[in-house]
Formats: C-alpha cells, structure tokens, sequence
C-alpha cells in the first residue's frame, strides 16, 4: 500500500509546501531550526488556530531521529536547540505533523501532515544529488578521451572530456559505448583517489559524501585506516572500491548496453 | 573477576581493544587472544572515580547485568552518562566479553557489531547504535527502567527477534512504545516473554506490533501519546487484555 493512500485512509491531509514558512541557521555547523510559521490560509480547512503540531527531524540517511509537540498553528514554539543539538550536521528532513488539539478523546489525532519531509541542507556542504561526479569539457591538449580532476577546495571529482575537435560534449557520459568502457575506472579512481589521501580517517570519511553515495551500492563499510599496515589499507580500499564499481555497473546493465552499441553501428 | 572499582581505557587500552578485535569483525568461530589482566593495569586502564565494586559473572539476564553495572556507576543517571564514553564502554565491553559473546570452548561464535565499536557520541546513529550490546541495553535500562523489561528479559549474549524489529526502527525508540512493548509481550510474574513474540508470522507478534504501528503513525501522533492511549488503537481481538 503506497504512503499516499494511507494518507487518505487515515483522513490527514496534505500541508502544501508553500503554507511553510521554514528557516534554518547552519553557522553552528548543525541545523538549528530557526523559524517555523504555517500559513493558515494556506492550511487545509479541517486545520483550526488551535490544532496541536508535531515537528519530527530526521537526517540525510534517516538514522537520526526528533520529535517534539511544538504548540499550535497559531502559536508555534520552536523545541529547545539543545535537544537535538549536533544531530543533523549536513542536513535535515523536517516532516510536520498537525493534530486535533484540545482535550477531547481524539485530541491526538491528525489533521493534516507534510506529503514528504522537507530537505534542508547546509549549503556550505551541498553536493550534487544527481551523482557523484561533474562533467565539464576541455581542450586537453593531448589525445586522451578524459582525464579525472578533483576540485582543490571542495575535493569534488571533476571529469574533464576532450573536446579539443569540438565534437565531444558533456553528453557523452550518456553514450553507451563510454559508460560501459571508461565508466567504471572512473569509479574506483574516484573512490581509490578519496580515501587513499593523506590524513584520511575513516570516522570523517563515513560522514563524507563519497560514502553517502557508495553505501547506494554497496554494503560493505569503508575499509578501516591503519597507520601500521598502509599497504594492507591500500590494498583493501582497491578491492572496495572495485566492489563498489562492479555494483554500480551491474545496475546500468553495460553488457547489454555495448552490444546494443555494437549492433547499432553494425547495422 | 571481580574489580574494586570500574575502569575506563585509556589511548594504550583503547589500542589493545582495537587489536583484540582487528579483522575478527563478522567473522564466524573466532579466536580473540583477551588478556584480561590488562583490565586492572594503570597502564591501559585508569580507575572510574566514584565508582564501586563490580563482578563479571554470567549474569541470568540482560536486566541483571544492566542493574550491576549501573549500581556500580552510582544509579541510572550517572550511567547514562558514563555510556557516552566511548573508552569506558570500550573497557567495559572488554570485561564482559565472555558475557556478551557466545562462547563455545576456545572460541567466540562471532563478534559482531554487537561488541565492535561502541557508538561515537559526537556522531550519534540511531539505527546503529541500539545494536552495540552494552550501550543498547543500558540506554534502554537508564531510560525506561522496568519498562523496558521485555527488552532486558534476554541472557546478555542475545540480542532477540524483538529487540531487532522494534528498535530498529527510531520513531520506536520512546518510552511509551518501549512500556507498550513490554506491557503487550511480557509477563512480569513469570518474567517470560510471551512465546508468540518473536514469531515471524502469525498474529500477536513483534513484527506485525511494528507493522501495526507504522499504520497508525499516518493516523495519529504517536510520539504524544502513552501506551495506554496507543494499545486502545490496536485492533482488540490480537493485542486486547484478553486476546492471549
């Protein structure tokens, strides 16, 4: 049964987006929500000034969890900061809840709740939610297909194509011959490049977004860093990150996607 | 063993656990080379101040670890405290190794995540870290007491299909599904679980409780409510006073 016809069975409605005036303050390096409006005449009608609301925070990976009675519609209170202080540190799903209120038997039930939480995220540490890797095209001066970079402040991987005839552009990452030959050294370059850095430790990484995206496709946790036995490490980031590659390739179906190349150019 | 006080590691005790445990993490019948002398040595352990005596025993359940342990700290409060250090849990896991591990001869069954790495309080997870053995029943013991008595029925070294499917989920972990859970599948004159509990299928049992829960959450706000309020919602005929 899909959330949404639950919604309806349960008789809450939706809270539209725009009836949300939210606000978040990132300087202290974790979310603290800093201002919470509704907008009653944005609410949906069963929605009285004196509805009870339910602030709920999760975080990115949903492993991080708040809840709080915040007031009513019209008289919201913000939860005490320290109550979930250092929780959400990158970013944060604000899901609202609103319910009857009052002091009759069904006091707590709801009215109306967010379809899906709303994301916020520091913007100091946004990345790109599409994927992993930003695609730009160069002249490169030499007659290599491509060339990986990482950005020096942010340490994003940067895949720079050869264009210096002109022809090549961003879109070739879609072509299905590219992806299914150079994408997946692309992969494990970025992944071996990342946690093979100096000073890597594993405790920053896993909250880093490399991970974020790898853990998409693959189970297993990062490699443990250790100072002792630097070659063992090595050794077991490229086995990982081969790992993560061939899970990444097997859901793009590459094999499939060469020989439905090969038989186009043939035809 | 019995210790005069509890300890803590320190930087050279914290790498001795590491090293017992180094490449054992999921592996079936492992050998861990303990020495657990070094449990007392100042030069990896330093002494918990304020803290009494305390005794590594096979204890008959994980309440009666929870208790000895948290009567040692000096009472709930100070131990929801001393659990958020990471190198006393470390010590502490450490200790009661052969408690918390299932043991056969010379070997431990598996070590797991139930004892790897105690959660790291600067980066909390709330879907990991009621796994850590110790840190997850004593958080639910300092929190709940004896209601979470369903949670802390089991011998220490099992963590139970209902602990699982209940605290996996985080919205869960609150005190009124906590007591709602043990008010429905625990019986506190026997101090047994109710056997349909951890049944996979079936009615009257944790899964479909979780499952149960899910859909009233779109309904109601649960996180408000006490137990009582909660258990009137579930259906009458499976989780009722009397449906047993």
């Amino acid at each position: 049964m899909s959330q949404r016809v639950k919604i309806r069975l349960s008789g809450a409605r939706v809270i539209p987006r725009n009836a949300i005036s939210l606000d978040v303050d990132w300087s202290r390096d974790f979310a603290v929500i800093e201002e919470l409006l509704l907008k009653g005449e944005k609410l949906p009608q069963n929605v009285q000034e004196d509805s009870g609301v339910l602030i709920t925070l999760l975080d990115g990976d949903s492993s991080n969890y708040f809840s709080s009675e915040i007031g009513t519609v019209s008289n919201i209170e913000l939860p005490d900061v320290n109550e979930y202080a250092g929780l959400f540190a990158d970013n944060v799903k604000v899901l609202i809840r609103i319910f009857q209120g009052g002091h009759s038997e069904k006091k707590h039930k709801l009215l109306a709740r967010t379809k899906q939480a709303i994301t916020m995220s520091d913007p100091s540490k946004q990345v790109d939610s599409q994927g992993i890797l930003k695609v730009l095209t160069r002249d490169l001066g030499n007659d290599n297909l491509w060339e990986l970079f990482f950005d020096e402040e942010e340490g994003f991987p940067i895949l720079r194509l050869n264009n210096k005839d002109g022809v090549v552009g961003p879109n070739m990452v879609r072509d299905n011959f590219f992806r299914s030959t150079a994408l997946p050294t692309i992969i494990e370059s970025i992944l071996k490049q990342c946690l093979e850095d100096e000073g890597y430790d594993t405790n920053e990484m896993k909250s880093k977004w490399v991970n974020q995206w790898a853990k998409r496709f693959e189970k297993e946790e990062l490699p443990e860093w250790s100072e002792e036995d630097v070659t063992e490490y090595r050794r077991n980031v490229a086995r990982w990150a081969h790992g993560v590659a061939e899970n990444v390739m097997s859901q793009m179906h590459p094999f499939s996607r060469l020989t439905d190349y090969l038989k186009g150019i043939n035809r | 063993v019995k210790f005069d006080h509890l300890y803590k590691f320190n930087d050279a005790g914290v790498e001795k656990f590491k090293e017992l445990l180094a490449g054992k993490y999921s592996q079936k019948k492992v050998r861990l080379n303990a020495d657990f002398n070094l449990l007392k040595d100042t030069q990896y352990s330093l002494p918990m101040e304020n803290t009494g005596p305390f005794e590594v025993r096979q204890f008959a359940t994980t309440k009666e670890m929870a208790i000895a342990i948290a009567d040692s700290l000096g009472g709930r409060n100070s131990a929801r405290r001393a659990i958020r250090d990471r190198k006393f849990l470390m010590w502490l896991t450490y200790a009661l190794l052969d408690v918390v591990c299932v043991k056969s001869g010379d070997f431990y069954k598996t070590v797991g995540e139930e004892v790897y790495m105690p959660p790291d309080p600067k980066n909390p997870k709330y879907n990991r870290d009621y796994r850590h053995r110790l840190f997850g029943v004593l958080r639910l013991y300092c929190d709940c007491g004896d209601d979470a008595d369903l949670f802390l029925s089991y011998k220490p070294s099992v963590g139970g299909e209902v602990f699982g499917q209940v605290l996996a989920s985080q919205e869960n972990y609150s005190p009124n599904i906590i007591k709602l859970s043990t008010n429905l599948f625990f019986n506190p004159s026997t101090g047994q679980r109710s056997r349909r509990a951890g049944s996979k299928t079936g009615p009257r049992t944790a899964r479909r409780f979780v499952k149960i829960l899910k859909q009233l959450n779109v309904t109601w706000a649960l996180p408000l409510m006490t137990a009582e309020q909660i258990r009137e919602l579930l259906p009458a005929g499976e989780f009722g006073e009397n449906s047993n």
